[in-house]
């Protein structure tokens, strides 16, 4: 392969390593949000049947972590937006 | 035989072969709240059995898609062998597969949790049967979302076909022994991205969902006063669960159609 084939290669191999990656990145990244987002809303629901006059102050605990938790999927959307679109 | 046909093969076997290990481990589980229903309530019989098969059946659905795609796949073999033999087209059936067969694994593990605890908090409050059956089809119908999902991207995928790729592909190269072009290798891993982003994005939110679902059923069913507020918090923190594999979604269909 001489100098100006593997010139020519480099465009089209970094794109269509940035779209491999992109998949990866959020196909990935969700897995834990997920779980962990579902985690913290089903204990709010335990909790709040075992203490309904707490209600208010659950939830807002449970939409914060939530909120947080929601963070590391944002990260990963980020990065695949950013890769796909590279 | 073509290498596109080859791939198909293996795709069906993966799609199969992946997409019934959730949905086993869920049917399972299923079984394993009624029996410990049954031991508790034996009097309450025929409404356990019933509420089980109930949830078997839906916790079943994610197998039966995968089903779907793997017949897809398998009558897809005769057909590859008119077309190019691309490798673009290999990679689609590859996608196809993976994407299906591991976004069902969530959907069925999930459906099985949900039913597990809605027929174990029966059995501890029979009172709340009604109720509690109804939160266990919404919960199960919700956690299918991700393997819905995962479906829709797998059957655009064997309908978008990997030959578009091939008109890309103008000026041919060689990479060690097997020729590939620009265009076929981006093809290639557009296709492989949106089937493992929307495959492995679909598990987690699903078993998250799923979770919820399984925690309202029995909060409900061990305090019935509370339920109002238990659905509440149920539907806003699953809407919020549901998010990471709408994410997937989004970037799988940016995948499939830019270009």
């Amino acid at each position: 392969m001489n100098e100006e084939t593997v010139r020519m290669l480099v465009g089209p191999i970094t794109q269509a390593f940035a779209l491999l990656g992109a998949g990866i990145c959020m196909g990935f990244g969700t897995l834990g949000p997920g779980i962990g987002e579902g985690y913290a809303a089903g204990k709010a629901c335990e909790a709040i049947g075992r203490r309904p006059e707490e209600y208010s102050n659950i939830f807002r605990t449970m939409l914060v972590g939530q909120a947080v938790t929601e963070s590391t999927a944002i990260y990963a959307l980020v990065v695949a937006l950013i890769l796909a679109f590279h | 035989m073509g290498i596109a046909n080859l791939a198909a093969l293996l795709a069906c076997g993966l799609a199969m072969g992946l997409g019934a290990l959730g949905s086993g481990y869920g049917l399972g589980y299923t079984a394993q709240g009624a029996l410990r229903a049954l031991a508790r309530q034996p009097a309450k019989q025929a409404d356990i059995f019933r509420t089980m098969l109930v949830g078997q059946a839906i916790t079943e659905t994610p197998a039966i898609f995968s089903l779907v795609v793997s017949f897809l796949l398998y009558f897809s073999v005769g057909k590859a062998l008119e077309a190019p033999d691309s490798l673009a087209q290999c990679a689609v059936y590859l996608a196809a597969g993976i994407c299906i067969g591991v976004g069902a694994i969530g959907s069925g593990i999930g459906s099985g949790l949900v039913a597990h605890e809605a027929i174990d908090g029966m059995s501890r409050n029979p009172a709340t049967q009604s109720q509690v059956v109804m939160l266990m089809l919404i919960g199960q119908a919700w956690a299918q979302t991700g393997g819905i999902f995962a479906l829709v991207v797998s059957l655009f995928l064997l309908n978008t076909g990997g030959f578009a790729g091939l008109s890309a592909a103008t000026d041919p190269h060689i990479f060690g022994m097997i020729a590939l072009s620009g265009g076929e290798l981006i093809g290639m891993a557009r296709y492989l991205g949106a089937g493992l982003a929307m495959g492995f994005g679909a598990i987690g939110s699903s078993i998250g969902i799923a979770y919820v679902g399984a925690m309202a059923c029995r909060t409900v069913a061990d305090r019935p006063s509370a339920a109002s507020r238990v659905k509440t918090a149920y539907f806003i923190g699953s809407a919020t669960a549901q998010s990471p594999s709408v994410f997937s979604l989004i970037i799988a269909l940016i995948l499939l159609i830019r270009g």
